[in-house]
């Protein structure tokens, strides 16, 4: 595997872990990590969480990975365990940019 | 069948952030004046946050010189407002307070005294602050203690229903000729934790709330109200005052969520549909309504489409906010909203919503915008809604609108169903099988000051040694178990009790929720009752103690460092109406839904509440008991140790009435008791396990002078009398009384000094029991746990002993020390709380159900 | 047959069979129905569902045991969308469970009732007082999906469906309405009463005109579910029906003491497997990849194509893919699918594919039909926060 790829696979495996502990920690999962699977929706019949969770999950952005967001955000962002993921990954790619 | 009195208000007393007095307050009021503003005490954490605060603190007249500094605010401000209504209702240090019920509603007590812990100003700590003000219901105690209300209390902690379901129960206590009056105070100190919830759950408003249009959020408020009532001819007869009459309450529980109210306001429907039907009023009686309206999306959604069910001619009935000048008030929001009805209508006036810009889709009512609108209302209604789904109605009249007194049949209360879950087992039957044994469900654990764990015990080592008076309170613990922390208390494998479970939201779940469920269902199942087809006329009232613990615990370290990140998640489960509405969630109980925070043997009053709704028909089944978990926390050790636990470490050292010594375990659990009425059980063939005569309630009163005194436990003995009125029975025909003391001195003598006093004229010594050294002390369901063995004794024509005790006090009383036959036809269960309220209830034998 | 068979033999339906059951596949209508599904309101006959009541005293412990979801989150008048397995711990069937005062019950989409009984049945221990009939005779079922479904069924069912929460049903003349659907809009499945299914059926359309309601065939899942993957026994089935590979362990709970398939599935776990199941995008909007493509990263192949095709909805060909486990991550460039001429460059992507616009329409506070009201979140100037009206 090119050193690359093997890096970005490696900064997503990073932050889909870090992800699925706090939800775990913080919502009270019964699950241990490999039990959520990345494509896991967070709402619905998937995770079942619901709107006072989504202001946890909030918290969790802002704490774990500081990363704040507006009320204006595209709530597609809180689809998926993955979404959420890709979503971190591209604040975290801006920021680095910047 | 029975009249019901007539109950009028007779004064009233306010604390707000635009009025300190009523007459404060009804000005602010009628100029329109809004006391929400950028915070000043939370500005610093939160940024620009909004809030109606009280800043000036008000003069607590009548005070003792030194007693201001020990007592916390919701005390205090409870105090004021409660003095406020006697002076203004022309009571205050009248006798007749000694015969009248005090209930109040608060959502966060017993904060204050240990915020310096958690805000990191250790030196401002007072031990003598957590003794007065540290527990959730010792507001209760201290306004009964100062005001000298004698007819027994209750504190109501259905959250931002509080101080409105304590209305409804200060009615309760008169309308069913209980007492002549009743003090009913609502009182809520704003403090960090409160406020970083709302925050975090993102519900604040940017500004001051505009209920119903604009931008949606709340604003966060406190402050104090306080009515008292009274039956009308006792008003009359003594040319007081009338604001207004109570017409009708009712409660009912969402069984949806714990924070969002449900989408189809089935359960906002239902208790102002259950409070007309109370109040024998119908919904064209109703001429204004003074809303819960928050200002949130979600309520003034679902409110709005509540009121268009229940009226059909909605848009002619003006409906307005006063959180749009006062913000929310929480435990206090309702009583103070509802006296802001009574200053205002009898102006003609109809209090605007202020603030108010462009109707948000949805909310298409008569919100009377910004503008009075001239009208005479006759009758109003007066709406809460809370977390969990806990809903409350009012309904009232202005004077001179009063109406005949509504009528009842008195139906006979018989307990069907039983629930337990203890550290001997789940459930009679385990229970009663280990005590044959002989087991012990009693375990020594090692302290562990907090979930930490071992790096927790030095911070506790470190931060009792930061503070003078706390390495004074725990020097005795420590050199009775040496260094190691260890104790001897009861507790329940949580992992069988979700076993045992069937449904429910296991994410939602904390420990003592799952207990309190396990203890329900086995009770419904025991009754043999279908809770899917009388869920909506079946009440669940809970009594607590000390709540939560764990997650109030959890909840409150997420707010260091920073409260702005507080957990979500455990803010709204770490409320005291949590457990209750856990439990109506999980079994879709849609009935009355209360919580009585009481404290110790808190059960007993729930028991008495759910015996008057199904009494007077107005539920078909009422659910009741309590709930307890331990958690080893440093707090927790302090608040056992002003309690009391039993130095003796032996399995059998908690000896309830040993005269040599003093002390209990812990215990953990539940218990929970099915009621319904007697012939509809018999129709259906439910097992009868027993019948409730009659109860009698009061308070010593002496909270607060009383810590050497010999408690003589005259005022339980008026309890026990009252009991026996009401069951017409006299103490001769009491074949057996169970106490439920937690076997400290104070607590031994109180109760034996009270039940001696009250047999004084029996022909004999009356046979006592107390089985708390069975479970450990489980603080809010031990009557509970006690009533099963007490009812198992009548079936069985049986008696099991006092465990453990070896050589009792002197007393005229017939201890039970060894197993006995004995037939009971009626049996008493007294008991007392910490903070000195009395309960008695009158037992009848049940048929056994073959 | 039916009198809402001759309505679809009217209306020159292509008629297919599923289940053994004779329906619409297609009124050549797809293009446009696939628009109604994702803009307004589609209406399709569902009969082919299997629906199974269970009763009897020992239900709950019995469909606890055979069902891999948690039985004990739902109560009367909610559902739970679960799955069950086989004994090696692969997926049999999809279900949803709906409680019920005295009874479950069962919806399958790939089962008759029958066929649903006879899986059951198997699991049913003797002395076990369960009582399974299948109602496929007396009930049909019709499918009211899109982002504003919500607003057509209130109007005929009253204003409380505004309200029902995802996976609650209630009671409604004739029947009942269940919410909860598969393809991430606002669904809601009518369980009618044979004799009043094609008068229900001729109301919606009636009442539907102004949303712009689209009549359909069952076809239009193939696109709906190529955006909004969920379980599918002919397709992605094929190529697995391992839940850890198909990555829907979300709908299995591993803390139940005991379901049909438990302990295998956690074997397979702690094992780890070998390949799952990822979501892609091709870079070229015209491509020829097919399933059974084989998936490339430089020259290595690390898995192969499972479904592809063409969203209108993002404008690409988009698929899954079944790659090898370490390379088996979303948010992936550089690989690419062979095709006729040269390799395809693809990214792999979160799944469901699309951003459905049903989360940007909010019940209380929108309409299709009324100029007062907003059409959706993106029409007003306040944006609210989303996440509670999330759907799968």
């Amino acid at each position: 595997m090119e050193s690359d790829l093997e890096s970005t696979i490696e900064q997503r495996k990073d932050v889909l872990r870090r992800v699925k502990e706090g939800l775990i920690v913080r919502l009270n999962l019964y699950q241990i990590v490999n039990q959520i699977d990345d494509d896991t929706p967070l709402f619905g019949s998937g995770l079942k969480l619901d709107s006072v969770d989504a202001t946890e999950l909030l918290v969790m952005l802002d704490e774990e990975f500081g990363i704040q967001v507006s009320e204006s955000e595209d709530p597609f962002y809180l689809r998926s365990v993955n979404s959420l993921a890709s979503f971190i990954i591209s604040r975290q790619t801006k920021t680095n940019k910047n | 069948m029975l009249d019901r009195k007539r109950v009028v208000i007779t004064g009233l007393g306010v604390l707000t952030s635009i009025g300190a007095t009523t007459e404060e307050f009804r000005n602010s009021l009628l100029s329109k004046r809004c006391g929400i503003r950028p915070s000043s005490r939370f500005s610093d954490v939160f940024g620009n946050v909004c809030a109606s605060e009280v800043l000036e603190e008000p003069k607590y007249e009548g005070l003792a010189e030194g007693l201001q500094e020990k007592l916390d605010k919701a005390a205090l401000w409870a105090y004021k407002v409660g003095r406020d209504a006697l002076v203004n209702s022309g009571l205050l240090g009248n006798e007749a307070l000694s015969t009248s019920s005090l209930i109040i509603g608060v959502s966060s007590a017993g904060t204050e005294a240990y915020m310096p812990l958690l805000e990191n100003r250790i030196n401002d700590f007072s031990i003598d602050k957590t003794r007065l003000s540290g527990s959730f219901s010792s507001v209760c105690s201290v306004v009964s203690s100062l005001l000298q209300i004698r007819g027994g209390y209750e504190l109501v902690a259905t959250a931002c229903t509080a101080s409105t379901n304590a209305i409804g129960i200060g009615f309760d206590q008169i309308q069913n000729n209980k007492n002549q009056m009743a003090l009913v105070i609502g009182t809520e100190p704003l403090y960090l934790p409160t406020i970083a919830g709302f925050y975090t759950l993102k519900t604040l408003h940017q500004q001051a709330c505009t209920p119903f249009s604009g931008v949606p959020g709340m604003s966060i408020g406190e402050g104090a109200g306080a009515l008292v009532l009274e039956e009308y001819q006792h008003a009359t007869a003594r040319g007081a005052p009338i604001y207004g009459e109570v017409l009708a309450y009712a409660t009912s529980g969402d069984a949806h969520h714990e924070t969002a109210p449900d989408p189809r306001a089935k359960g906002a429907a239902q208790v102002m549909r259950t409070a007309l039907a109370n109040g024998e009023l119908c919904p064209e009686d109703v001429e204004y309504i003074n809303v819960h309206g928050t200002g949130t999306e979600t309520n003034d959604r679902s409110e709005t489409l509540a009121m268009k069910k229940v009226f059909a001619d909605i848009h002619s009935i003006p409906v307005s906010s006063t959180k749009s000048y006062i913000g929310h008030n929480i435990g206090s929001a309702g009583i103070i909203e509802f006296i802001a009805c009574l200053l205002t209508l009898p102006e003609g006036k109809i209090l605007p919503t202020l603030n108010f810009g462009r109707a948000r889709p949805s909310c298409d009512l008569n919100y009377v915008p910004n503008e009075f609108q001239e009208r005479n209302v006759k009758v109003f209604m007066k709406n809460n809604y809370a977390f969990g789904g806990n809903n409350c109605c009012i309904l009232a009249a202005l004077p001179g609108n009063g109406r005949p007194n509504s009528r009842y049949h008195p139906r006979r209360v018989a307990i069907t169903g039983i629930g337990l879950v203890s550290s001997l087992g789940f459930g009679l039957e385990q229970i009663l099988g280990a005590i044959r044994k002989g087991t012990s469900g009693s375990a020594l654990k090692t302290w562990r000051p907090s979930h930490k764990g071992e790096e927790g015990i030095q911070d506790f080592e470190d931060w009792i040694s930061s503070n003078e008076m706390l390495l004074q309170q725990f020097s005795d613990l420590r050199k009775k178990n040496g260094d190691q922390l260890s104790l001897r208390t009861h507790e329940v494998d949580d992992r069988a009790v979700r076993r045992h479970l069937k449904r429910f939201d296991t994410r939602k779940a904390n420990r003592i929720s799952t207990f309190a469920l396990l203890a329900g269902e086995q009770a419904i199942a025991n009754a043999g009752a279908n809770i899917r087809t009388t869920g909506k006329t079946t009440a669940l009232i809970i009594g607590m103690s000390k709540g939560p613990q764990a997650t109030i615990s959890r909840y409150v370290e997420s707010l260091v460092p920073d409260p702005r990140r507080a957990r979500t998640f455990e803010f709204p489960s770490s409320l005291m109406n949590a457990i209750g509405t856990f439990c109506s969630i999980s079994k879709g109980i849609k009935g009355y839904n209360t919580t009585l925070a009481n404290g110790f043997n808190a059960a007993l009053g729930a028991m008495c509440y759910g015996y008057e709704l199904v009494r007077q028909g107005v539920q078909g089944q009422a659910l009741v008991g309590g709930a307890d978990e331990i958690f080893h926390s440093a707090l927790h050790a302090l608040q056992e140790n002003h309690g009391g636990l039993s130095p003796n470490l032996d399995e059998d050292g908690f000896r309830v009435y040993d005269r040599d010594q003093s002390g209990y375990f812990m215990g953990e659990g539940a218990g929970m008791a099915y009621m319904e009425e007697l012939e509809s059980a018999g129709d259906r063939g439910g097992p009868i396990l027993g019948i409730i005569c009659g109860y009698g309630k009061s308070c010593d009163g002496s909270y607060i002078d009383d810590t050497n005194s010999q408690p003589s436990g005259q005022w339980l003995a008026k309890a026990i009398s009252q009991a026996l009125d009401e069951a017409g029975l006299t103490v001769d025909d009491i074949d057996l009384v169970c106490g439920t003391g937690w076997g400290t001195v104070s607590s031994n003598r109180k109760e034996l000094n009270g039940i001696e006093r009250a047999f004084m004229h029996r022909s004999h010594p009356v046979p006592l029991v107390n089985y708390n050294g069975f479970f450990g002390f489980v603080e809010s369901a031990a009557p509970i746990l006690n009533l099963a063995l007490v009812l198992n004794a009548m079936k069985e024509d049986e008696i099991l002993p006092i465990p453990h005790t070896r050589s009792f006090e002197t007393k005229n009383l017939a201890f039970v020390s060894r197993k006995e036959r004995l037939s009971v036809r009626h049996a008493l269960l007294v008991g007392s709380t910490e903070g000195g309220n009395n309960y008695a209830v009158v037992l009848g034998k049940g048929a056994p159900y073959e | 047959m039916t009198h809402l068979a001759s309505i679809h033999r009217y209306r020159k339906a292509v008629m297919s069979e599923r289940n053994g059951i004779t329906l619409p596949a297609s009124f050549n209508n797809e293009a446009s129905a696939h628009g109604a599904l994702r803009e307004s309101i589609l209406l399709a006959d569902y009969s082919h569902f299997g629906l199974l009541e269970v009763s009897g005293e020992d239900r709950f412990d019995f469909l606890d045991r055979v069902v891999a979801g948690d039985l004990a989150y739902i109560r009367e008048e909610q559902a739970l969308y679960s799955l069950i397995l086989d004994n090696e711990g692969y997926i049999i069937t999809d279900i949803y469970v709906l409680c019920d005062d005295e009874r479950y019950l069962l919806l399958s989409e790939w089962f008759t009732g029958k066929g649903l009984a006879d899986l059951l049945g198997h699991y049913m221990k003797s002395g076990e007082s369960v009582i399974l009939k299948t109602r496929n005779r007396e009930n049909g079922v019709l499918l009211v999906e899109g982002p504003y479904s919500w607003e057509l069924m209130a109007e005929i069912f009253g204003i409380d469906v505004i309200g029902l929460p995802y996976m609650e049903f209630m009671p409604v003349e004739g029947g009942l309405l269940f919410r909860g659907g598969k393809h991430g809009e606002f669904s809601y499945k009518l369980i009618m009463e044979v004799a009043v299914l094609a008068d229900v059926w001729k109301q919606l359309q009636e009442h539907g005109e102004r949303y712009d309601i689209e009549v359909s065939g069952l076809d239009f899942q193939i696109a709906a579910r190529l955006e909004n993957p969920c379980w599918n026994p002919m397709i992605l089935g094929k190529v697995t029906r391992c839940p850890i590979e198909l990555q829907m362990q979300w709908a299995v709970r591993y803390d139940k003491d005991e379901f049909v398939g438990r302990d295998a599935l956690k074997r397979r776990l702690e094992e780890g497997v070998k390949r799952r199941v990822v979501g892609f995008c091709c870079e070229e909007s015209i491509v020829d990849v097919r399933v059974g493509s084989r998936v490339f990263h430089g020259d290595r192949i690390i898995g192969e194509v499972a479904v592809v095709g063409y969203s209108a909805f993002r404008q690409a060909v988009i698929g899954q893919a079944i790659i090898d486990n370490s390379y088996a991550y979303a948010g992936l460039g550089g690989y690419t699918i062979e095709s006729e001429d040269e390799k395809v460059a693809i990214s792999t992507v979160p799944v469901p594919f699309i951003g459905n616009f049903s989360f940007l329409v909010n019940p209380s506070e929108h309409s299709y039909v009324d100029p007062s009201r907003p059409k959706s979140f993106l029409d007003q100037v306040e944006r609210q926060p989303a996440g509670e009206e999330a759907e799968i």
